[in-house]
């Protein structure tokens, strides 16, 4: 299996601080990756590098064989766990850009993702519930039909119901071709989603490991073995 | 279907698949759901199911035809043999809590055959 992304002794700082602490890691082609971490442990950082909007870094970040960038962009879809659309635009407007932006766009799939959300062409993006601004971000993200999936807390802000249909969706997504890495914090959510876990701590990569093994071999929860790693660490 | 996330997620559906082959819900020669179908509708990663196909297919509890789909064994024997572990796996625990409770050998036979019998006659009321 191919790896569609790696970074090597990965660095990042906002000023003085440093964000990412010398990461290295691969992910493979086929496969759904948690990306763990307490809040402040730079899952969004390393998500913002590797999707080409944060440029300055040191040591090297490389996706599908290429440095991040426009080229990239074309088959790395990226949701940032803020909102980015702004406030005049309605649904069809954040489909119409879509379309334009990428040309790997599917705009039949994205519209009947939208549709299983309950999601209607003419509302306004800003004046929809924070649930429903969540579904939308994702149903649209997902429409593209990247190589990789780049999600930055996907569940924020969302009701049981919600989340369902959210899983489903990743999942009608994700191929054998394809990557899915999830950052989140709501961990008893994506047991049954994931493929590999990697933990983030302080901006270094604390522990990687196949989801099956730590229920086998240690008869633990994805949850309570993070709990256990991270009982320690401060959270903010 | 609800996972205990403590356990490997591909046993639980292995064993629930095995059970409703016992139970007749699957039936013999049985097209089971694609892999991608099966994943959406448990709300499980893909390769998981993956997995749970090819050790099935390993025990030749089902088989894979090529282009058709993943099948359900058309041999009654194997399905014997799942039925027997069920109920082996069945009486290992019920002895296992009796024995908890200090009831065991010819103690924990006569309960139990006094309790079919009480059973027996009840449903024979009926």
């Amino acid at each position: 299996m191919g790896v569609i992304l790696k970074t090597n002794n990965l660095v990042k700082y906002y000023d003085e601080k440093k964000a990412l602490d010398g990461i290295s890691i691969e992910f493979e082609t086929g496969k759904i990756y948690g990306f763990l971490g307490p809040n402040g442990s730079g899952k969004t950082t390393f998500l913002s590098l590797c999707a080409a909007l944060l440029k300055k870094y040191e040591g090297e970040v490389i996706v599908g064989g290429l440095k991040p960038g426009k080229d990239t962009k074309a088959f790395v879809a990226y949701l940032p766990d803020f909102n980015y659309y702004p406030g005049w635009m309605r649904v069809k407007d954040a489909l119409n850009f879509f379309d334009d932006f990428f040309e790997d766009f599917d705009r039949v799939k994205a519209e009947k993702l939208l549709a299983d959300m309950d999601l209607k062409h003419d509302e306004v993006i800003a004046k929809l519930s924070k649930g429903m601004q969540a579904r939308m971000k994702l149903a649209i993200v997902l429409g593209r039909k990247a190589k990789l999936y780049l999600l930055d807390e996907p569940f924020d802000g969302i009701d049981a119901v919600t989340r369902e249909k959210i899983i489903k969706i990743m999942l009608s997504t994700f191929s054998k071709e394809s990557t899915i890495i999830v950052a989140t914090h709501h961990i008893t959510y994506v047991e049954k989603l994931l493929d590999s876990v990697k933990f983030l701590y302080k901006g270094k990569v604390i522990n990687e490991f196949e989801a099956e093994d730590i229920r086998h071999d240690k008869g633990m929860t994805i949850n309570e073995y993070y709990l256990e790693e991270f009982r320690d660490a401060e959270t903010d | 279907m609800i996972y205990n996330d403590r356990e490997p997620i591909y046993l639980q559906i292995m064993n629930d698949i095995k059970y409703q082959i016992v139970l007749g819900n699957l039936k013999v020669e049985e097209r089971l759901l694609s892999i991608k179908e099966q994943s959406q509708h448990m709300g499980v990663n893909p390769n998981t199911i993956a997995r749970v196909y090819s050790e099935l297919e390993r025990e030749q509890i089902v088989h894979k035809e090529k282009g058709l789909g993943t099948f359900v064994t058309p041999d009654e024997s194997i399905i014997m043999k799942l039925k027997n572990e069920i109920a082996k796996e069945n009486i290992i625990r019920f002895v296992a809590r009796m024995q908890k409770i200090g009831i065991c050998g010819e103690n924990m036979k006569d309960m139990l055959a006094r309790y079919l019998s009480e059973k027996h006659n009840e449903e024979k009321l009926l």
